[in-house]
């Protein structure tokens, strides 16, 4: 009996499953935020450095893309102002409707800036660390963004002075979402490697490069953030609902600096 | 101070499987440096020398990453003693072939026991064949590279 409790393999064990007690009872965060601050600035140096190495050698592999990028981009450039004069109109003629209707604007929220400073360590799961926690005002289930309103993910763990952030192609993730053009609500979520929008109503037509935000429904994710474009249509007869692989807005590999919404 | 070698090692393998690692995944998906480190250290040295620093190790990631704490640590110290076992009581010959087998092996049971372990932990993590054949290349292929650097230099 005293071999078998002495075995290196029970010891692991209990020394693991006693720490999995203390942490649910929540007695671990001190020790795991202590942590998380001590190796806050070394992880963050070697995220940042690893970034720009992965950025230098892109560069210097990928100029004709580059160029034919930056042409695409130019285009869509001008697309875009077009429809930014017209969103402009569609604003202020908002804005007279609720003025009319006496509606109150929604309150600004305030948006927490905050370093990746590390992303998962396990190919199970798509996570990564934010050098921002608890004394920053961050709280668990709030949105991640970045720049234009891009959706990255939601906050699923604070300590003190770091948080994670569960990514939106995580399998565990689901987010309400609507395609804006054809006004159609499904539900987004990671398939395999693919990020889907699931749950679309047979016989309704999605276009490929439509626009997938968020819908706003369940009050988890605010609406109007952007997911990604449609990219193809799975259809099939067999189901009762079709379903759209969606390209990401963002590339959540190479993201440095996030948004939090508080 | 080889043990304080060993744990700057450490520490610098765990860095770059959370930086420089996740610039070279396929689908989402690149090499678990860790896991690999600590099968070699296991073939070579044995379950009884390796499981403080396979616990420790465990423990360092949980807290890093987003699964559940001890899911992690759990899947490592399963692993590495079944690795061990296997090495000692079913496969007689010794050398590079089956540190690539034991490494395959490995693989394929640290995704298992993440999933088995997770689904106790109730956390519903999925099991991906396409992605687990991507971690075996990718793990086979840091071997392969780590032998041929050794063969050269040592």
């Amino acid at each position: 009996m005293r071999r078998i409790v002495n075995h290196p393999l029970i010891i692991s064990f209990l020394v693991v499953f006693f720490l999995i007690f203390l942490n649910l009872q929540g007695w671990l965060a001190f020790t795991k935020g202590a942590f998380l601050k001590l190796t806050e600035p070394w992880q963050n140096l070697s995220y940042q450095f690893s970034l720009k190495m992965d950025k230098y050698v892109n560069d210097i592999i990928s100029v004709r893309r580059l160029r034919e990028e930056n042409q695409k981009l130019r285009e869509e450039k001008s697309e875009l102002l077009n429809k930014l004069t017209q969103s402009q109109e569609a604003l202020r003629e908002n804005e007279f409707l609720r003025k009319q209707l006496n509606i109150p604007l929604e309150e600004g929220k305030e948006l927490i800036l905050a370093y990746v400073i590390g992303q998962s360590p396990s190919n199970t799961g798509k996570y990564f660390l934010i050098n921002k926690g608890e004394k920053d005002g961050i709280r668990e289930g709030a949105t991640v963004i970045t720049a234009g309103n891009l959706l990255v993910g939601r906050i699923i763990q604070t300590t003190d002075s770091a948080a994670k952030v569960r990514l939106l192609t995580d399998s565990n993730s689901k987010i309400n979402a609507l395609i804006q053009e054809s006004g159609i609500t499904g539900l987004a979520e990671a398939e395999d490697s693919d990020l889907v929008i699931n749950l679309l109503p047979q016989g309704e037509a999605v276009n490929q490069g439509e626009m997938v935000v968020t819908s706003g429904l369940a009050g988890i994710f605010p609406a109007g953030l952007l997911i990604g474009r449609i990219e193809e249509l799975i259809s099939s007869d067999v189901h009762i609902s079709q379903k759209a692989k969606i390209k990401p807005a963002v590339n959540l590999q190479r993201l440095d600096k996030v948004f939090i919404i508080r | 101070m080889k043990r304080f070698l060993l744990f700057l090692l450490i520490f610098l393998i765990i860095t770059l499987q959370v930086s420089f690692v996740n610039f070279f995944k396929i689908k989402g998906i690149g090499p678990d440096l860790i896991l690999i480190i600590l099968l070699i250290w296991t073939i070579e040295k044995g379950f009884e020398n390796s499981w403080p620093a396979v616990l420790i190790i465990g423990l360092i990631i949980d807290v890093l990453s987003g699964l559940p704490f001890g899911l992690v640590s759990l899947s490592l110290i399963s692993v590495v003693f079944l690795i061990d076992w296997l090495k000692k009581k079913i496969f007689s010959q010794k050398g590079f072939w089956l540190v690539l087998i034991l490494i395959t092996i490995g693989t394929i049971f640290h995704n298992l026991f993440l999933i088995i372990f997770g689904g106790l932990i109730q956390k519903g993590l999925v099991f991906n064949f396409y992605h687990l054949l991507i971690e075996i290349f990718y793990n086979l292929f840091i071997v392969i590279l780590f032998y041929g650097i050794k063969k050269i230099f040592c």
